[in-house]
């Protein structure tokens, strides 16, 4: 069965957003036992069961349609989110064709290509966008490929060059942060850009995670799931907005916590690209509030016991500190101590 | 005191010569005279031509007149002294502008002048090996308002105000070579007017 596609959703002010029972079924529960710290989380991306959010390389899902045009609204007001530095031209079209690619081939009611040589032909007909260009000449493109690209596909989506053993974050389009620049990143480094994270540097997490990817081979993309927590459905959660949707962690009370918290996870993926050698880095975002995520009894259990022991450094870091508290007590009667079975599967 | 562990600060290091170079730029602030002058005693015996050296040095209240004058007199083939660190950033990029093949970049002083040093360099290309740097003098810090981007100098709290959006910002452990400066963040944004203590902390 595939997504039926909603057409009216709102990421900010009225925030009209609800998941259907088979979003919720399929939604990535970031919880693998009733407890959680990092650790290096990297596992082949390779295809999961029929419906779920891996089985293609690049899930499309019934959210397709608000998510692009709340990104639309994000970069008319801050143009900056989209940013590439121009020895990165050749990744982006990388990231062009493994984008088309994919997209066309796993969803072939909603996106068409066709390729007569270097002459592509592009129709998306969720956002009604059709072009024609040649691939490798970026005039015959409205916009820079990976800007074009972009806005037609879910999640933010990072490229990392690949140089003296490192990685160097030079091009992206970043409009559904969990509060972090990618303005002020530009540049960075592998660590240097991860610099604020706490603990993990210390468990070495990203010493391996670097070694790790700097052999990560063409074609055998890998994928991890990261989590936060985000009052309201609001994807635009980054710090050049933060005295926009700041207050709305204080605004959570025992009455509106199950709908108004939600849990925001990101598929995190991770692709070499073939001309350029260069690292796509997708981070696709999947937010349930708590009063969905609490239809599936193992999920509430074992979200409560999660949150409810969540290492203090992490309830910081992850901006919890103002409401945690309420998202366990509405869970807490849901918990009657019965063990979960392991792994995130609804049971 | 100079706070460590802050994963995206550049890493400092004490000046020593680099003896692949052909040109040797000194580029100098405060308290930066002492590591230089250290440095340029230390090429001499090296071998390095005292006319393979040039030095560009400002002044400020955390060097002493002897310091200044030690700057006056250096050792160097040529000697340049400014006024404010605004007029020796220009007179540095007329330099780079000109030739960098073969130089060398040795930066002394304080992170918020140096950042702003290897930020020039950077737009010229001039890799990461081919410049030295070691911290001396204040902690301040050079921040960088995310909300508007305005560039608040001189930071020695925990919170400030931004210069330009008038925003209360908590200084991140967070540092950009591109901008040369920290990350801040408005800290009463959850709750307005919430402002916890502001103390000296970057002195």
């Amino acid at each position: 069965m595939s997504a039926v596609f909603k057409t009216d959703e709102t990421f900010r002010d009225d925030f009209k957003y609800s998941n259907s029972p088979r979003a919720i079924r399929r939604f990535p529960l970031p919880f693998v036992e009733d407890k959680y710290m990092y650790s290096v989380n990297i596992e082949p991306h390779v295809p999961g069961p029929k419906d779920s959010i891996t089985e293609f390389q690049f899930d499309v899902d019934e959210h397709y349609i608000g998510e692009c045009r709340d990104r639309e609204i994000v970069l008319k007001e801050d143009p900056l989110r989209y940013q590439a530095l121009p020895h990165m031209m050749s990744a982006q079209w990388d990231v062009l064709e493994l984008l088309m690619n994919h997209m066309s081939k796993d969803y072939p009611e909603q996106f068409s290509l066709s390729k007569q040589g270097n002459r592509w032909s592009w129709h998306n007909k969720l956002l009604n966008i059709k072009n024609e260009f040649t691939f490798g000449d970026p005039s015959t493109l409205p916009r820079e490929p990976l800007d074009y690209i972009t806005r037609q596909a879910q999640g933010d989506f990072v490229v990392m060059d690949q140089r003296d053993g490192d990685f160097y974050i030079e091009a992206g389009m970043v409009t559904t942060p969990a509060d972090w620049s990618m303005d002020f990143d530009m540049g960075m480094s592998f660590k240097e850009w991860h610099g604020p994270v706490p603990l993990a540097h210390e468990l070495n997490v990203f010493d391996r995670a670097l070694k790790f990817l700097l052999n990560l081979r063409i074609n055998e993309p890998v994928r991890r799931l990261n989590w936060t927590m985000t009052v309201n459905p609001r994807l635009d959660t980054s710090p050049e907005f933060y005295p926009r949707w700041g207050s709305d962690r204080a605004s959570v009370t025992a009455d509106n916590v199950a709908d108004k918290a939600h849990i925001r996870v990101e598929l995190q993926g991770l692709w070499r690209l073939p001309r350029s050698n260069a690292m796509l880095f997708g981070i696709r975002c999947y937010l349930i509030s708590i009063r969905e995520l609490a239809t599936i009894p193992k999920w509430a259990r074992r979200t409560h016991r999660t949150l409810r022991d969540l290492h203090p450094a992490l309830v910081d870091y992850k901006g919890l500190t103002r409401y945690r508290d309420h998202v366990v007590n509405w869970l807490a009667p849901l918990d009657d101590g019965s063990p979960t079975t392991s792994g995130n599967a609804p049971e | 005191m100079l706070i460590r562990g802050i994963k995206s600060k550049p890493v400092y290091t004490p000046l020593a010569p680099d003896l692949g170079g052909r040109t040797h730029l000194l580029v100098g602030f405060g308290v930066g005279a002492e590591p230089l002058t250290r440095l340029m005693a230390d090429c001499t015996l090296a071998g390095v031509t005292k006319a393979s050296r040039r030095l560009l040095y400002v002044t400020d209240k955390s060097a002493s007149m002897a310091m200044h004058e030690m700057m006056r007199h250096a050792d160097a083939g040529e000697v340049q002294l400014f006024k404010d660190s605004a007029s020796l950033l220009s007179e540095f990029e007329t330099i780079l502008k000109a030739s960098i093949m073969g130089t060398r970049l040795y930066v002394a002083g304080p992170e918020a002048f140096m950042g702003l040093v290897m930020r020039i360099a950077a737009r010229f290309n001039l890799n990461r090996d081919e410049i030295r740097a070691e911290e001396c003098g204040s902690p301040a810090r050079r921040v960088h308002c995310i909300h508007c981007r305005a560039a608040t100098e001189d930071v020695t709290t925990n919170i400030v105000q931004c210069v330009d959006c008038q925003r209360w910002l908590v200084v991140r452990d967070h540092y950009s070579r591109r901008l040369a400066a920290y990350m801040g963040v408005m800290i009463d944004a959850e709750v307005p007017g919430e402002l916890p203590p502001i103390e000296e902390v970057f002195v």
